[in-house]
């Protein structure tokens, strides 16, 4: 078992909200134990001490007065942080509009003058040492952004734009889920955050801004052909081909993503041809048909043709 | 409707000083600011008066009316304390 | 204390009286009350035998949700397992969340409070018996209706929050959806209708001499849950009914891209949502308070400090709800305003707790099953509060929001201030209403293996949550590494089945039910009057309240009580009754007369439920019919119920007289009127907080309002109805013509309707459509509640004129004058202010 991700932070916002809670644990650890302890001598202790439980006055210190002393400092610190943590300390370097779908998410990344420069699915890819500002918006039920390790979360409503400042102090890949339930398959509307240095992130936002090669082997030429026969483009992106279709998740670099199915499947050929042929029994309730009509040999080509958009 | 009074008195002071507070934040939050001093001064001078009233007996309802206005005039202050913090 | 006297207290003095009461006295008292033969178990009003029914349904319906939980914990037990689909499983969370909310938490209190409340503050039946007889075949029939629907596959899925858009009629096509807003809708009216009950039957009916300062814990704890949900239920109601509205007519109360905001709920359920909790929490609390007296045979320790908290929980509950809502980008200060509010509700908890470790150190506690479980229930309820104090902190709230670390909490606080209590309250009072006492050494065994099973349960969950595992999902990926936590909570979860399990056997094997005498009687040595010697009729006669622990500050008590030393040793009038005394003091006023069994409760709750389970299904016609039939069953009962009596006065005992009738302000039909309109006017509140944040949020979709000059027809006719309303009653004692005060309410009557249709017009002159936008969707929808008020209204003056046909008005006052004036004169009002509020707020320029 790992470490709990809520206390293994690795951004600076995520390091003072772990700090509020480890804090928070060791005070109600304490209060906790005081309690057992006063049940404990009220039921089997001396008589003196009992006698000195069941006054008046111990309700008030003890009950009353403490409580207080202790709630106020926490209270303070807790509104500090809390005024901290939403005025956001650093000026964001980059915009990125993310929307909640029914079970994935879609991702923009946005110029400052808010055109969409890049679009992407299920997976964000951020600069470390940056802040960048997520503006969190819905399509159609509400969500809620969450990846623990970064932050705590904020809700998509649908007629709302929320803001959320993400940053990240190392490079390295991060886990997130949607947290308000969304219906159907919301336990698996799953995101990954990916955190580079500045230098592999202004790389990495060039080179996606790019369509990739034309397929070269023949396999993916036929599974390039089939991705616009069989029904594929009328809801996926493949920037550079004819597939545009808006509905589900852009797939221009589909084959360069660490998972599949909103972060729930390791992405490699097999898993690929899974999805495709019958994602229902993966994902049950997912917007996207069985594809179980096409063949192996169909399913294999398709799959060779996602797994090398890279 | 005296006791009862004992009883409430703090307590609704509370509900007043966060229901106007609340409302303030939600529909006029460009005055919040300016407001808050003056509806928790108010809150404060009330609770204080009302100890005051109980100071002299020890029946058990001046007893839940001290201990009320001492809960409350905790409760608003705090209340106060988002606005500024 | 500070109320007038009524009563000369010299005359408790007499009491206990040298003459016992006579055998043909209790052989007539016995009659009055007999116990119902086979059919009448139907028909009975009385609290021992409604009580009753009402604990047995809230106990099956808990069975019932824990078997959900159950077979959630079979499929969260290894990750990614196929065991239900999602379709199923957001079906069984959603189930078990609102069943355990609203069909076991609040009636099992609830019913403990009709099965124990009267004998505990010496009253012989609840004032309103078939209200409560009513209250309980609505939560039956409809509870039962709403639950089958898991079986056929059609239960609603959105979970117990009902979120829209989710919930709303694009992504919850069918009538799933439906069951939940109109099942829980008026499953409502029961909790409100049992709140009103205890309100009436607290400040009224107790016992002489218990004044405020000598009530039970329990009482106190009743009363305030009572009033929290005639402040608190009616937001949940508008909110189902806005729901329901946009779901039926479409009109966008919670659809962003027309107006609506869906916000807009949150606000709302949660101003019911929260309070809701301490509505579960506070008669819990009050039962364990009462079992740690009886078992370590002391006086609470600090009854100020305990009435205070339990007052300022039920205040503050109500300035906490949108901590709920952290993560939905409310502005900074309204976080930092309910933060706090959230961080205060937990000194009154704290208060209870240590008063709770005094009350325990000051006698010496024995550890039999209810000493246990109560004090059991205060690790749980502690560990449980703890963590709810760090979620107030908003930081932290970001991370734990929607995890298991809320399931972990949420769950610790309820078995800790709710269902152990109940299991303590169970193990306590059930030689109170049984023949043979629960076996006490089974009990612990059921103590060990649930406070084990609540541990091992939900303790792991802290952690899933803390690892990200949100809430109401329906699988888990072996890459999030929660599966030992998950498969330890659902061991736990079974181990705190196997409890329930056991405690059901001793159940089969100990239980005996009997209502009358025979019970197996005071076992565990508490002080308060519930332990009286009783039959059917209650105590033998009242005794007059000189402490907090009568039975144990006064030995000779349980025997005078029994030979009718005391009030009411025979029945006045030969009919049911109890007295009615003043509210603080406590000093004999009236003699209530009670009804006895009737069909027509059973027969409007089967109609009402009718009403609103064919709307469910949209079978229109169906349920206007049943709807019908069921407002005749209601009018039949109060016929019935208000029956002229002969004698002006009667002897209480003792030789002390009191009348047998009254109206006005003392009249007890007359307070639960007041507490009906004020359910009202809180859902008129929370309607016109609607108006304001569609209109301070949604401002872009606002047109401007009809005039005030242009719509004062609207103005007039509400005034003058207005005034005709409250002015039959002084035209009544002025005149003493019945005519001209009945007129007086039929006139009103039609003015309001005519005010109504006018106000109607206006807003259809003006261009707003109730489809069109937000605005519009509440402009009508507050109209809509206005015309409901508008048909109770119809109804009451129609009633009023039937009574005058019959001469059963009196003069020259009279109840029924009275009350029907009071609901005429609230839905003008009402009306009056609804259509000057929506007037004042103007579209942006």
């Amino acid at each position: 078992m790992n470490w709990p991700l809520v206390l293994d932070p690795a951004s600076a916002d995520a390091t003072q909200i772990a700090n509020l809670s480890w804090t928070l644990l060791a005070v109600v650890g304490v209060v906790f134990l005081v309690v057992c302890a006063a049940l404990l001598v009220a039921v089997f202790g001396s008589s003196t001490w009992r006698s000195a439980l069941a006054k008046h006055g111990t309700i008030l210190v003890a009950g009353f007065a403490v409580p207080v002393v202790v709630l106020t400092a926490l209270l303070a610190y807790s509104l500090v942080l809390t005024r901290t943590l939403s005025s956001g300390a650093d000026v964001p370097s980059m915009r990125v509009q993310v929307t909640g779908e029914m079970w994935w998410w879609r991702i923009d990344y946005l110029s400052s003058d808010g055109q969409t420069i890049l679009r992407e699915a299920n997976e964000l890819h951020i600069p470390v040492g940056h802040t960048v500002a997520l503006e969190l918006v819905s399509a159609d039920v509400i969500h809620s952004f969450w990846v623990p390790q970064l932050g705590g979360k904020k809700d998509m409503i649908p007629g709302r734009r929320n803001i959320l400042h993400l940053s990240a102090d190392t490079p390295g890949i991060y886990q997130g889920q949607c947290a308000e339930f969304c219906g159907g398959p919301h336990a698996l509307m799953g995101l990954t955050v990916i955190a580079h240095s500045p230098v592999d992130f202004d790389q990495w936002l060039l080179r996606r801004q790019n369509a990739p090669q034309p397929p070269k082997d023949v396999l993916a030429q036929k599974g390039a052909e089939l991705f616009l026969t069989t029904g594929c483009a009328a809801c996926h992106v493949v920037r550079g081909t004819a597939a545009n279709g808006e509905a589900g998740p852009d797939l221009t670099f589909i084959g360069a993503r660490h998972k599949l199915g909103a972060g729930i499947l390791p992405n490699n050929r097999g898993t690929l041809a899974g999805w495709v042929a019958d994602s229902q029994a993966i994902k049950p309730g997912n917007r996207m048909p069985r594809y179980n009509m096409l063949t192996g040999e169909e399913l294999q080509a398709i799959s060779a043709y996602l797994e090398q958009l890279r | 409707m005296k006791t009862w009074g004992y009883l409430l008195a703090p307590l609704l002071v509370w509900v007043m000083h966060f229901g106007s507070v609340y409302l303030c934040a939600e529909f006029a939050p460009a005055i919040l600011k300016a407001i808050v001093p003056i509806l928790t001064g108010l809150g404060l001078c009330a609770n204080l008066y009302f100890f005051i009233r109980a100071a002299d007996s020890r029946s058990w309802h001046t007893t839940i009316l001290r201990r009320g206005s001492l809960i409350s005039s905790i409760a608003i202050v705090w209340q106060a304390l988002p606005i500024y913090l | 204390m500070n109320e007038k006297h009524t009563f000369d207290e010299r005359l408790y003095d007499r009491f206990p009286t040298k003459k016992p009461g006579t055998k043909a006295d209790l052989a007539e008292l016995e009659k009055i009350w007999c116990a119902p033969k086979g059919w009448q178990y139907l028909t009975a009003v009385s609290n021992n035998y409604i009580g009753f029914y009402y604990l047995v349904t809230a106990f099956v319906f808990f069975i019932l949700a824990g078997v959900l939980a159950l077979l959630m914990r079979v499929q969260l037990a290894a990750p990614a397992q196929k065991f239900m689909s999602p379709e199923v499983y957001n079906q069984v969370f959603t189930m078990h969340g609102t069943v355990m909310m609203f069909l076991f938490a609040v009636p099992a209190v609830e019913a403990v409070g009709v099965l124990l409340l009267p004998q505990m503050i010496g009253a012989r039946d609840l004032p309103f018996p078939k209200m409560s007889a009513y209250a309980f075949w609505i939560y039956l029939f409809g509870g039962t209706a709403f639950f089958a629907s898991i079986f056929i596959g059609l239960a609603p899925d959105g979970g117990w929050f009902m979120y829209p858009p989710l919930t709303g009629r694009i992504y919850s096509p069918g009538i799933s959806a439906d069951f939940w807003l109109l099942g829980i809708g008026f499953i409502e009216i029961s909790a409100i209708a049992g709140a009103i009950e205890f309100i009436v039957g607290i400040m009224r009916t107790r016992a002489p001499g218990m004044t405020l300062d000598k009530m039970p814990i329990l009482a106190w704890a009743l009363l305030v849950m009572s009033v929290m949900i005639i402040i608190g239920f009616p937001s949940v109601i508008l909110a189902t009914l806005l729901l329901e509205l946009e779901r039926a007519f479409n009109w966008p109360f919670f659809d962003a891209t027309r107006g609506g905001d869906p916000l807009l709920w949150q606000h709302l359920f949660w101003f019911f949502g929260h309070p809701e909790v301490y509505i579960i929490f506070l008669p819990g609390a009050a039962m364990l308070t009462m079992v740690i007296c009886a078992i370590s045979r002391s006086d609470v320790i600090g009854y100020p400090l305990v009435v205070l908290a339990m007052l300022a929980t039920g205040f503050i509950s109500f300035g906490v709800w949108a901590h709920h809502m952290f993560a939905t980008g409310i502005p900074d200060v309204s976080v930092g305003i309910f933060s706090a509010a959230s961080t205060a509700v937990t000194i009154p908890a704290g208060t209870l707790v240590f008063s709770w470790i005094a009350t325990l150190a000051a006698g010496r506690p024995n550890l039999n099953a209810p000493g246990l479980f109560a004090i059991g229930s205060v690790v749980v309820f502690v560990t449980g509060g703890l963590t709810g104090v760090m979620l107030a902190f908003v930081p932290f709230n970001w991370q734990a929001h929607d995890t298991y670390f809320i399931v972990a909490h949420l769950h610790y606080v309820l078995f800790g201030g709710m269902v152990f209590p109940l299991f303590a309250a169970i193990y306590f009072w059930a030689p109170a209403v049984s023949r043979y006492p629960l076996s006490d050494r089974t009990g612990k065994w059921v103590f060990w293996l649930m406070f084990a099973g609540i541990h091992v349960t939900f303790m792991p969950m802290h952690f899933a949550g803390l690892m990200g595992m949100p809430r109401r999902v329906y699988t888990y990926l072996p890459a999030q590494q929660v599966e030992t936590l998950n498969f330890l909570a659902t061991c736990g979860a079974f181990l705190l089945a196997v409890g329930v399990g056991v405690f059901i056997i001793d159940v089969i094997r100990n239980f005996r039910f009997t209502a009358g005498g025979g019970n197996a009687g005071n076992v565990y040595g508490g002080g308060t009057m519930e332990w009286l010697p009783s039959g059917l009729y209650s105590t033998r006669s009242i005794p007059v309240v000189k402490s907090r622990q009568p039975l144990w500050d006064d030995l000779e008590l349980s025997k005078n009580v029994e030979q009718g030393r005391y009030f009411l040793p025979r029945s006045a009038t030969g009919l049911r009754e109890t007295i009615m005394t003043s509210p603080i003091l406590a000093e004999p006023q009236q003699l209530l007369v009670l009804p006895g069994p009737s069909v027509w409760p059973i027969t409007a709750g089967l109609f009402t439920s009718g009403f609103f389970l064919l709307l469910t299904v949209q079978a229109n016609v169906a349920a206007l019919t049943s709807g019908v039939f069921a407002v005749a069953s209601i009018l039949i009962w109060l016929w019935e119920t208000d029956r002229p009596i002969q004698m002006k006065t009667a002897d209480i005992g003792a030789g002390i007289e009191v009348p047998t009738h009254s109206a006005g302000r003392l009249n007890h039909g007359v307070w639960a009127t007041f507490a009906m309109l004020v359910v009202f006017a809180m859902i008129f509140s929370m309607a016109v907080f609607a108006l304001l944040f569609l209109w301070t949020n949604q401002n872009k979709f606002w047109i401007n309002p009809p005039t005030f000059v242009s719509s004062s027809g609207v103005f007039v006719l509400g005034m003058v109805a207005l005034f005709l309303s409250i002015g039959a009653r002084w035209l009544l004692l002025k005149s003493e013509n019945v005519l001209i005060a009945v007129g007086c309410l039929a006139s009103a009557c039609v003015l309001i309707v005519l005010g109504q249709l006018f106000d109607f017009l206006s807003w259809r002159q003006a261009g707003l459509f109730p489809e069109a936008s937000g605005q519009g969707a509440i402009v009508y929808g507050m109209m809509a509640h206005q015309a409901s008020l508008i048909v109770l209204s119809v109804i009451a003056a129609f009633y009023a004129v039937a009574r005058a046909w019959a001469g059963l008005v009196t003069k020259p006052k009279s109840v029924v004058v009275d009350i029907c004036g009071l609901i005429l004169a609230y839905t003008a009002a009402q009306g009056l202010a609804g259509s000057a509020i929506t007037r004042m707020l103007m579209a942006a320029n």
